[in-house]
């Protein structure tokens, strides 16, 4: 019985390896130390940065070919440029692809007409429900799974295969060829790092603590906690989630699906888009337009909130601690469970102190929370406001 | 048998002594000359006529054949042409309810920025068509266009409800 298991053990493994064939792009390691910089210029590709240990900057490229032929690998690979060079301490590192590339990429494998499922690009039904901190971070780490686990569930929830007769069918396994991408950059933790990157996703796989310099225009940023007071990120037609975010300025333009576990100490400018916040804490503003926020739950010494938005739309839960809330602006409505409320109905510029609820004083005090908002909704939860007569 | 050779220039320049008439005998025997014809100008009439025959071979060969359009582009571009409808009716619809000039012109700017970015993942579809990290970006793209101006309009409509239930405490 041996003989026959080993030989379909080694047909397996051989099938496997025919199957997905693996191929080096680049590989390349740099020493830096504590004046080094870098900056990393991307198109069309996925990077996952991960924190390097010995102190040096190593740069690992492999990609991975399912279902395809030689001669289209072939023509793949010499269509993605990857460029190094350390030139005065600085690294430049430029890698662009003509084909669009994610960490796993799906195309399909037919000559058959496809159906989409709009509405599943539809954005979802408002949520009204509190997150928990912990909930949120675990949707964000299950989220940042790098592959998905169930390729096929992913095209049929989006395609679906339409025959010669216009029969819709299910993909299967055949009707689609995957790429799989695995570039990992490692940093040491005092790089100072620039990254302009187009159509790209962008994976912060370690807690990092170094100056990062972000600008993503399409594709997925998602993080580990990154801290630091000079970071700054300018994220536009993009995805984000991002586990926590300590210091720095943040600019959100059409962030879809934005997913922020903590937030300390930033300042976010932001324009149509979506986000939750599973915690607030110290020494946060927002500037905003036009965008739809979730603030799930405030740390217990929050100290202040600022909030300065047109034409949004809020979710806030209140803090479980003590707290203060002041809203000025003009023509904004407040819902609080079946109620409505006009907080102040004139939108002809003057702004007015349209809500405030002092401390109780019962218990510990976390913080204020203050409101400048005009042509606003805001959805309250889980509290009891008083409205000031102006 | 030596001879004088400078007396025998003198007899040559004797002989060279023309006659009078010479000239117009020569040009009336150059007259009476039959004309001999050309072999090359039948040769550039055949290198003209296989010119003309081989460019127009080559047209009516090359006459441009019936494109193929790929089911998966021709799905996408009736998907885009739905949306695009629907867009204009929601942006017609916007305007008309919309009495903020700022937020018009935000609004517009926007769209135009996303129509911009579209117009860019096109261009990559016309190469990359079976991708569908590509049909997805074009998709969202036109989705995140509609819901925008959707969203706006009941975000207003909800501003300029009348109060039903105006309570001061709750």
């Amino acid at each position: 019985m041996k003989i026959p298991f080993k030989t379909l053990a080694l047909m397996l493994i051989t099938s496997v390896m025919l199957n997905a064939q693996q191929h080096k792009i680049h590989t390349e390691s740099f020493t830096a130390d504590k004046s080094t910089t870098a900056i990393f210029n991307l198109e069309n590709i996925t990077v996952a940065l991960e924190e390097s240990t010995d102190g040096k900057v190593h740069v690992d490229y492999i990609m991975e070919f399912d279902g395809y032929s030689k001669k289209e690998i072939n023509t793949f690979l010499e269509e993605i440029k990857v460029e190094v060079g350390k030139f005065d301490n600085h690294i430049t590192l430029s890698a662009s692809s003509k084909n669009k590339i994610s960490i796993e990429t799906f195309v399909f494998n037919t000559t058959d007409a496809i159906s989409i499922n709009q509405s599943f690009f539809e954005s979802k039904k408002d949520s009204a429900t509190r997150k928990p901190l912990d909930s949120l971070r675990l949707e964000i780490e299950q989220n940042n799974h790098t592959r998905q686990g169930n390729s096929l569930k992913y095209i049929n929830d989006r395609f679906k295969k339409v025959d010669k007769n216009g029969k819709e069918t299910k993909f299967k396994k055949g009707g689609i060829k995957i790429m799989r991408s695995r570039f990992i950059i490692k940093i040491p933790p005092y790089l100072k790092l620039t990254v302009n990157a187009k159509e790209s996703g962008l994976y912060i796989r370690n807690n990092l603590t170094n100056e990062l310099s972000v600008t993503l225009n399409g594709g997925t940023l998602k993080t580990k906690e990154i801290s630091n007071p000079y970071n700054k990120f300018k994220i536009e037609n993009a995805t984000m989630e991002t586990i926590a975010i300590e210091g720095g300025d943040f600019e959100f333009i059409n962030v879809k699906n934005g997913k922020i576990g903590s937030v300390k100490n930033t300042k976010i400018t932001s324009e149509f888009s979506k986000v939750e916040i599973g915690e607030i804490q110290n020494n946060t503003t927002i500037t905003d337009f036009n965008s739809e926020y979730y603030f799930y739950n405030w740390a217990k010494d929050f100290k202040r909130f600022n909030l300065y938005s047109e034409y949004s739309k809020i979710y806030i839960f209140y803090p479980d601690l003590d707290f203060s809330f002041k809203a000025i602006g003009n023509n904004t409505k407040n819902f609080v469970g079946n109620y409505k409320i006009e907080m102040q109905p004139t939108s002809k510029g003057k702004k007015y102190n349209m809500m405030e609820r002092k401390p109780s004083g019962k218990g510990d005090f976390s913080g204020d929370i203050f409101f400048d908002i005009i042509h606003g909704i805001i959805y309250t939860y889980n509290d009891s406001i008083k409205k000031s007569n102006n | 048998m030596k001879q004088d050779i400078r007396t025998l220039f003198n007899e040559e320049d004797d002989l060279k002594t023309l006659p009078e008439n010479h000239r117009t005998e020569f040009l009336g025997k150059l007259r009476k000359q039959p004309k001999k014809k050309s072999s090359f100008s039948w040769l550039k009439i055949a290198a003209v006529l296989l010119i003309a025959l081989t460019i127009g071979f080559s047209l009516f060969t090359t006459q441009p054949e019936e494109v193929k359009v790929s089911p998966i582009v021709a799905q996408v571009e009736a998907v885009e042409a739905e949306y695009l409808a629907n867009i204009e009716t929601e942006w017609q619809s916007f305007i008309a309810i919309a009495d903020d000039a700022v937020l018009v012109e935000r609004f517009r700017k926007k769209l135009k920025a996303l129509d911009a970015d579209y117009q860019d993942v096109s261009v990559q579809f016309k190469d990359d068509s079976n991708n569908i990290l590509v049909i997805e970006a074009l998709v969202e793209n036109l989705q995140t266009r509609l819901q925008i101006l959707k969203d706006i309009q009941k975000h207003i409509k909800i501003l300029n409800q009348n109060n039903e239930h105006n309570e001061n405490t709750i």
